[in-house]
């Protein structure tokens, strides 16, 4: 049964169209995605579906039925009626979403006052309870607790909680992960398909993450500048996608097969969105592009049952089909320096943040973020430092740099040592490590030129040589135009910026980088093209990266070595293989588990209970062992020593003493 | 409790620096000993006099022995009066604290209402707003006083021109907003201090309220139902309020500050009358006994405010609490 049907949906801003005649439906009980990066007009969908697009966006046609009630032709008293009763939705932010000043019952409490009448003590029941099938544990106690109590992943159980108070029919998810960490995903969507399977609820998932909606989806549409460009059952899809965009996402994400190779990219951008569109939205970027597609907006074909597209290549008269893209080219394998070199050689570093209380600001604690890591990295290999959020990882690779300063431990560069140098010496010596930071878009100063970014670095460390002609050579060499260095950061994409803080890393000649998550703030199509970047400047130069970042399908298309990190220590480190084909430490195999996989198989999924502690307040013994699954009596008491498992890894775990 | 402790040294820092460079610039200004004595007295008059107030010793000794004074709650007698600075000025304190504290009110009756519409409404009633707000800055208060004065005293016959009507004791405090008549008197003086005070209102509340309604929170509430009113009522004033509170606790010390204006041109017996007397005979005493007053209001006000973020935004609450 038909629960609620789009039809010819658009969306007017001026004179652009994020939103253009889109369709589709979706039954009671159903779980249909909407695929796509951002910027494709998923988002801007959801919201007029539920009449809540922004001032300056107007509905510019279509219809939108739900359980047989036109809602476009509701007053808007009508339609607050129909919200969080008929059709319910939670946000991507779970941090913002929610209401700082008032308390996750008061926030729930209006909505059960709202749709179901409740107040009192019967509405606190009726909220605990709601908590308690959200899977927030002694609901009890967060009932009377403010938003920012409540860890990220707590927030996002709040947040569906709340939606689910008037008990609709349909749940909209607008990315409801995106923002959390793997082994909260895990978490929250396991809580979120047993939700819908326990209340008949049909869900509407929007999401750019393939693994995501392979994992929840019964149907999915691809969107592409506003537009429908597939739409397709869940089995389908994934093992044969219609569209060439589509298959170009698949082709993008990194992995391990595509080791050795480039990653598919899709050349130019996403087009504006007031352009006219005379035939295919896709056209411009297509590498099966036909004469037709030019100037003919291709009609919907099926080529499978269940399969539609809007591609003129499944035309009749088109014989030859696309085939799925493979990976470019071949590259250079890496030239590992295997001669025992190292360039970076970290021993027993530990970062301590004091806890200042009372009037004298006595320390009366320290947050141990980095507490006692040690790593290697040998010139031209890669290291990835994996782990979820507040491990540590990034205040390690700042301690690296000496951004931070070490509370204790060594940091040798080329067997220099770092800490302790005086600033002026410490300069020089560090020149040869630049670091590239997570978000374009607050890594570069937006009053400064492009060209004298890039050249900043230089005129620091007073390099020879003409700054101008080097600026031009590094940001060709990055993929950049010469001619680009006298704009300002704002005009370009996010792709574009991360492409501008890598050509000012590599301006003082480093040998080595800290990319910290330099990917996690792009879409998938842009990532490739980063990621490619970063393999080519690697085999050309020789660089050694140190890799921050909690993406394992990058760390598999890119790392020799990888360190998991969690609450301050590394607890495995070992070769890419090894880590990623065979973990050994429980944390690494849930984290591994955590992530959502693409092939399109529901596998059995093992997650990881409860949240990350605290820092600040580490448990006893081994940091795991309140989430661990194999815990025992001695894990309590008793951080594990390291155990050599082969000649390159080492496990932190007492099963493996 | 640690926080209160830390933030009460605090305020005896900023006193006793108060105190400090008043001390000097009232010395800078002027001898009060030129005004004071008669010039056809002799030279032995003139010495008696300046011996009599304590004016021959070295100033830095002039301001130990005042702190000693201050200390055990004396802060000199003035040199015009000859009683002790303090009680003189408390007594015309409840007179200044109705005047502000009545612009206060009027200032968030009327501003805050206005300030909510601006925010929420796109049309030209909130322009009109918006115009007010403007010509409420850029009004000098004085004149605005005058002006209320010809209009509703003058020409219309309304309400009084000035004076302070009569007071009725509340807990041996004199006040005037308990009758008719005295609220009568009240209304063109608290109005003349609010005006600025409402305008500065509607421009923080109506800023507030358009970036609270942009956020994600309040696009949540929306997708659950809840109506505008709700909306308005429950989630945004509530964030709204923190400003709100800073600004008028900070404005309650300005607009004390500012009476000094008001209450010359409507003739009302508070404090300011008291000051603008003593900088005029640079009686000393009694200068520094009303700035640091003010200071300590002040400081109280603000200590205040920083008590009550503790009750309206709850993670401030955990930090203090745990301080």
């Amino acid at each position: 049964m038909t629960l609620l049907s789009a039809r010819n949906l658009s969306v007017r801003i001026g004179a652009a169209h994020p939103v253009a005649d889109v369709s589709f439906d979706i039954a009671a009980g159903e779980t249909f995605a909407l695929l796509g990066e951002s910027g494709c007009g998923k988002s801007m969908t959801a919201l007029a579906l539920m009449r809540l697009l922004p001032d300056a966006a107007r509905i510019d046609g279509g219809t939108v039925t739900l359980a047989d009630v036109d809602l476009f032709a509701l007053s808007e008293a009508e339609m607050r009626r129909q919200r969080g009763r008929q059709a319910a939705m939670i946000f991507q932010e779970p941090a913002t979403s929610l209401n700082p000043v008032l308390t996750v019952g008061q926030q729930i409490g209006e909505s059960l006052a709202l749709h179901r009448r409740l107040r009192g003590q019967p509405a606190r029941e009726a909220g605990v309870e709601l908590l308690r099938a959200v899977g927030i544990p002694d609901p009890r106690r967060r009932w009377d607790e403010y938003p920012f109590q409540l860890s990220g992943g707590m927030k996002q159980r709040a947040m569906i909680a709340m939606a689910l108070a008037g008990e609709p029919r349909l749940l909209i998810a607008d990315e409801p992960t995106t923002a959390l960490d793997v082994t909260i995903q895990a978490q929250v969507l396991d809580l979120l398909a047993d939700l819908q399977k326990a209340r008949g609820m049909a869900l509407l998932l929007i999401s750019h993450d393939l693994g995501v909606v392979a994992r929840m989806a019964d149907r999915i549409g691809v969107m592409y500048a506003g537009q429908l460009v597939e739409v397709a059952e869940r089995a389908a899809f994934f093992a044969r996608p219609a569209h060439p965009y589509a298959q170009k996402l698949f082709a993008a994400l990194p992995d391990a097969k595509a080791r050795n190779g480039r990653l598919a990219t899709i050349p130019g951008q996403v087009p504006p969105l007031d352009t006219h569109f005379a035939g295919c939205r896709f056209a411009e970027r297509c590498a099966a592009v036909m004469e037709v597609c030019r100037h003919q907006p291709p009609p919907w074909f099926e080529p499978v049952a269940g399969q539609r597209v809007r591609c003129h290549l499944y035309a009749e008269s088109v014989v030859s089909r696309p085939t799925e893209a493979a990976a470019e080219t071949e590259m250079p394998a890496v030239a590992a320096a295997a001669n025992g070199e190292t360039i970076l050689d970290v021993v027993d570093l530990k970062v301590h943040f004091p806890i200042r209380r009372g009037l004298f600001r006595r320390v009366v604690g320290h947050v141990r973020a980095v507490d006692g890591v040690s790593l290697t990295l040998a010139p031209g290999r890669t290291l990835a430092l994996v782990g979820e959020s507040g491990c540590g990882k990034t205040t390690l690779g700042k301690a690296v740099l000496q951004l931070i300063a070490p509370s204790a431990g060594r940091v040798r560069y080329r067997g220099v040592e770092l800490c302790g140098l005086p600033p002026k010496t410490l300069r020089g010596a560090r020149a040869g490590m630049q670091m590239v930071f997570q978000d374009p878009y607050g890594s570069l100063n937006p009053r400064m030129r492009v060209g004298d970014i890039v050249a900043e670095g230089m005129q620091a460390l007073r390099l020879p040589g003409d700054h101008r002609v080097r600026v031009n050579d590094l940001l060709q060499q990055v993929g950049l135009a010469a001619a680009m260095a006298d704009r300002f950061p704002h005009e370009f994409s996010g792709g574009q910026r991360q492409r501008i803080a890598i050509a000012r890393a590599l301006a003082v000649d480093p040998r080595l980088l800290i990319c910290d998550e330099p990917t996690s703030a792009l879409d998938v199509s842009v990532q490739a093209q980063i990621l490619n970047l970063l393999r080519d400047l690697r085999a050309s130069l020789g660089l050694a990266y140190l890799f921050i970042t909690h993406n394992i399908a990058v760390v598999d298309y890119l790392a020799d070595e990888v360190a998991v990190m969690y609450l301050g220590r590394i607890v495995e480190r070992g070769t890419a293989e090894e880590i990623l084909r065979n973990p050994r430490h429980p944390y690494t195999v849930a984290l591994i588990a955590a992530v959502p996989r693409v092939d399109g198989v529901r596998g059995e999924v093992l997650s990881v209970a409860g949240d990350m502690p605290s820092p600040a307040n580490p448990p006893s013994g081994c940091h795991f062992h309140p989430r661990c699954p194999q815990a025992m009596e001695r894990c309590r008491s008793e951080y594990p020593g390291e155990t050599g498992v082969s000649a390159t890894r080492v496990v932190r775990c007492h099963l493996y003493d | 409790m640690n926080f209160l402790l830390r933030r009460l040294v605090h305020g005896g820092i900023v006193l006793l620096a108060m105190s400090l460079l008043v001390f000097a610039a009232v010395y800078a200004i002027g001898s009060p000993v030129d005004l004071l004595v008669d010039p056809n007295a002799d030279a032995t008059d003139r010495e008696r006099v300046i011996r009599g107030l304590g004016l021959d010793r070295p100033l830095p000794l002039q301001y130990l022995l005042f702190l000693k004074g201050a200390l055990s709650g004396n802060l000199g007698n003035s040199f015009i009066y000859g009683t002790p600075a303090i009680p003189l000025i408390l007594s015309r304190l409840p007179a200044t604290l109705e005047l502000a504290l009545s612009a206060l009110a009027i200032a968030v009756l009327v501003g805050l209402p206005l300030g909510l519409y601006a925010g929420t409404k796109r049309n030209s009633a909130s322009r009109l707003i918006e115009g007010f707000a403007l010509l409420g800055f850029s009004l000098p208060t004085f004149w605005i006083g005058l002006m209320l004065i010809l209009v509703f005293a003058v020409d219309l016959q309304w309400l009084p021109p000035g004076g302070r009507g009569p007071t009725y004791e509340v807990f041996g405090i004199e006040l005037s907003c308990l009758s008719r008549e005295g609220w009568r008197h009240l209304l063109l003086p608290a109005t003349t201090l609010a005006l600025f005070n409402i305008a500065l209102l509607i421009r923080v509340t109506r800023s507030g309220v358009a970036d609270a309604l942009g956020r994600d929170y309040v696009r949540f509430a929306r997708s659950r139902g809840l109506g505008p009113a709700h909306i308005l009522g429950v989630h945004v004033l509530r964030n709204l309020m923190i400003p709100i509170i800073t600004l008028l606790g900070l404005e309650f010390g300005s607009t004390v500050a500012f009476a000094v204006v008001t209450e010359s041109v409507f003739g009302w017996p508070g404090m300011g009358k008291l000051l603008i007397d003593a900088v005029g005979t640079l009686d000393r005493p009694l200068i520094v006994a009303y700035l640091l007053l003010t200071t300590t209001l002040f400081v109280a006000v603000n200590l205040l405010i920083d008590v009550s973020y503790g009750l309206l935004d709850p993670r401030l609450r955990r930090e203090s609490g745990d301080a």
